[in-house]
């Protein structure tokens, strides 16, 4: 039985649309324009339980849209989503007091207030009994190492600071569902090492089922078996990241150590050279054929080490964002 | 029930935090009815009665209006509009909280920080404006305390909730808004008791909801009902308070319908 069902999707923005100039400033005062931005276009997938699965999609694909709508925020323009059993824009409680969303760029803790001050105000809110919330502030305070700024007002700590005590103020009910949005933007590579590692305990210590978006590649790569890519609203993969290797990449990449120089031409034939400085060099080839190349040039030519990679995880998607805007491209032509 | 007392209590210690702030804002009530006080005390000048007021009987309302303002017109929910414009109302919409509660108490957390700045204040304004004011009686007294003030603090919060709500559909919520305070001013009876206005004036103003915000609650206390009445002042007040709170509940949920959880 899945947590999180979402049937056929779709969320619209009505849009306000005002042409430059001050004329045109005038007319929209009697006469407004709308159109209709698809956020989200017609989209469907299944979470089990326990399951952690990473949204990626460049700005405006309809990650951030997809949270909202997920965690009751926003009213869904059509389609049926159910999590827990809840519809989730009827805001039961009920349902509120199973989930948390946390928004990298948006802050819950009261500002000019030590976060230890929003933390008991949580507690009230989601009625955790006293046992409990010590038990679980204890262990989060302990995982997330900030037992010395609790006491300090949020405005005075350091944006990795703020995030980790953010994230405290979201799991202290011990939410079923967790939404991330974005939860290591703007920080720096160790702390976004700390939040990973965090979420991925959390996930395997008390079972919840989360979704994360990220811009950082490195985030999804970490923590997601699953993976569902969303472009203009749109699913275009959905399933496990190795997969997309297998789907997307075309080419694998050599990279080779030779002893001897001898002319560049001689290695051409091989495959696409991306780099060439003696005496290494790096060189693409078909994704099938990359073992039989790698023999050939072990026996025709002066090598002394090889090693064969998947291109970067990046490379790939960034292929299927291009290629998913080509075709459309094509299908608009027809 | 006890979570939002907590946050009561939160919402207190966070009003703390900026005690000038506060204290400049006491400064600005204090002044605001020196201004009233004189003004109206220049307009009598030598004259004992004018329209239908002693000098004392005016100087009465316009200092126990003060302090009728101070505890009704105090809000927090004041940011509302502008919490729904930044999206930052999410934090309230993903938690197992009533939006109308959760203002409701910051308000409440407000006007009871307000209120016991107010008594230092109310002791010294007294000792140098010594207005004459005389005992109301103990039954007015009572109607003010359990029904009178908490219904127009009541209806004053759906008025000024509803006006926050007009953040859901545009971000020029001040325009509104100050012409809502520009209103109050006169209608309400902040600046002078409205028998002074033409009696019909005052009788299309008696069926609106803005006098029971400040005059008819002052005019209680100083036990000059006038031609509304006790009853039906208070009758008039809970249908307001009443058609307020359906308004803000059909409007809340249309809102909510458009609401788009900006600011990412």
């Amino acid at each position: 039985m899945p947590i999180i069902t979402v049937k056929n999707l779709t969320k619209y923005y009505k849009i306000h649309q005002k042409e430059p100039g001050l004329w045109e400033s005038l007319k929209s005062l009697v006469a407004r324009k709308y159109y209709d931005v698809k956020a989200v276009d017609d989209i469907s997938f299944e979470i089990e339980e326990g399951e952690l699965i990473g949204f990626i999609g460049p700005n405006g694909a309809g990650k951030t849209t997809t949270l909202k709508v997920l965690s009751g925020l926003l009213y869904p323009t059509s389609g049926q989503i159910s999590v827990l059993g809840f519809e989730p824009w009827k805001r039961d409680h009920k349902y509120l007091k199973q989930m948390s969303l946390v928004m990298g760029q948006k802050n819950q803790l009261w500002w000019d207030l030590p976060a230890q001050e929003s933390f008991i105000l949580n507690k009230e809110i989601y009625e955790v009994p006293d046992d409990q919330y010590k038990k679980v502030l204890n262990e989060l305070v302990e995982l997330l190492d900030v037992k010395d700024v609790l006491n300090i007002q949020v405005r005075k700590l350091s944006l990795g600071q703020r995030m980790k005590c953010e994230l405290i103020a979201a799991l202290l009910h011990s939410p079923k569902v967790l939404f991330l949005d974005e939860p290591t933007i703007g920080l720096d590579v160790v702390m976004q090492k700390a939040m990973r590692d965090f979420i991925a305990e959390y996930n395997k210590k008390y079972k919840a089922t989360i979704i994360l978006t990220s811009h950082y590649m490195e985030d999804v790569k970490k923590l997601a078996k699953r993976v569902v890519i969303i472009d203009h609203g749109k699913i275009i993969f959905d399933g496990k990241l190795k997969e997309i290797i297998d789907k997307y990449a075309e080419h694998k990449i050599l990279t080779l150590e030779f002893s001897e120089e001898f002319p560049k031409e001689r290695l051409e034939k091989f495959g696409e050279i991306d780099s060439w400085e003696y005496p290494r060099a790096v060189i693409k080839v078909p994704r099938l054929e990359a073992s039989k190349r790698a023999a050939e040039l072990l026996e025709t030519l002066p090598v002394a080490d090889i090693n064969i990679e998947e291109p970067p995880i990046e490379a790939i998607i960034r292929r299927v964002f291009s290629g998913g805007k080509k075709q459309e491209a094509k299908s608009k032509k027809q | 029930m006890k979570k939002y007392l907590t946050l009561a209590k939160i919402s207190w210690s966070n009003g703390l935090v900026y005690r000038l702030n506060f204290v400049m804002w006491r400064v600005r009530l204090v002044l605001s009815l020196m201004t009233a006080y004189f003004l109206w005390a220049a307009v009598f000048g030598q004259h004992q009665e004018l329209f239908g007021y002693t000098r004392d009987k005016m100087l009465a309302y316009i200092f126990i209006s003060w302090v009728i303002q101070s505890l009704v017109l105090s809000s927090r929910s004041i940011d509302l509009a502008g919490i729904i414009n930044s999206g930052d109302l999410s934090n309230i919409l993903t938690k197992p909280l009533s939006n109308l509660k959760y203002w409701f108490f910051r308000d409440i957390a407000d006007k009871t920080l307000n209120l016991l700045f107010s008594v230092g204040e109310l002791a010294f304004l007294f000792l140098i404006l010594r207005p004459e004011i005389a005992v109301p009686a103990p039954g007015n007294l009572g109607m003010l305390a359990i029904l009178v003030l908490p219904l127009a603090t009541l209806l004053y919060y759906f008025i000024n909730y509803l006006f926050g709500l007009l953040g859901f559909w545009t971000p020029q919520v001040w325009a509104p808004r100050f012409l809502l305070f520009v209103i109050l001013q006169f209608v309400a009876g902040s600046l002078f008791p409205l028998d002074v206005l033409p009696v019909g004036l005052q009788n299309v103003l008696n069926w609106t909801p803005f006098p029971y915000l400040i005059y008819f609650p002052t005019q209680i206390f100083l036990g000059r009902t006038g031609n509304i009445g006790m009853v039906g002042g208070i009758g008039l007040t809970l249908v307001w308070t009443v058609i307020f709170y359906l308004i803000v509940k059909l409007v809340w949920k249309k809102g909510i319908l458009v609401y788009s959880a900006e600011g990412r």
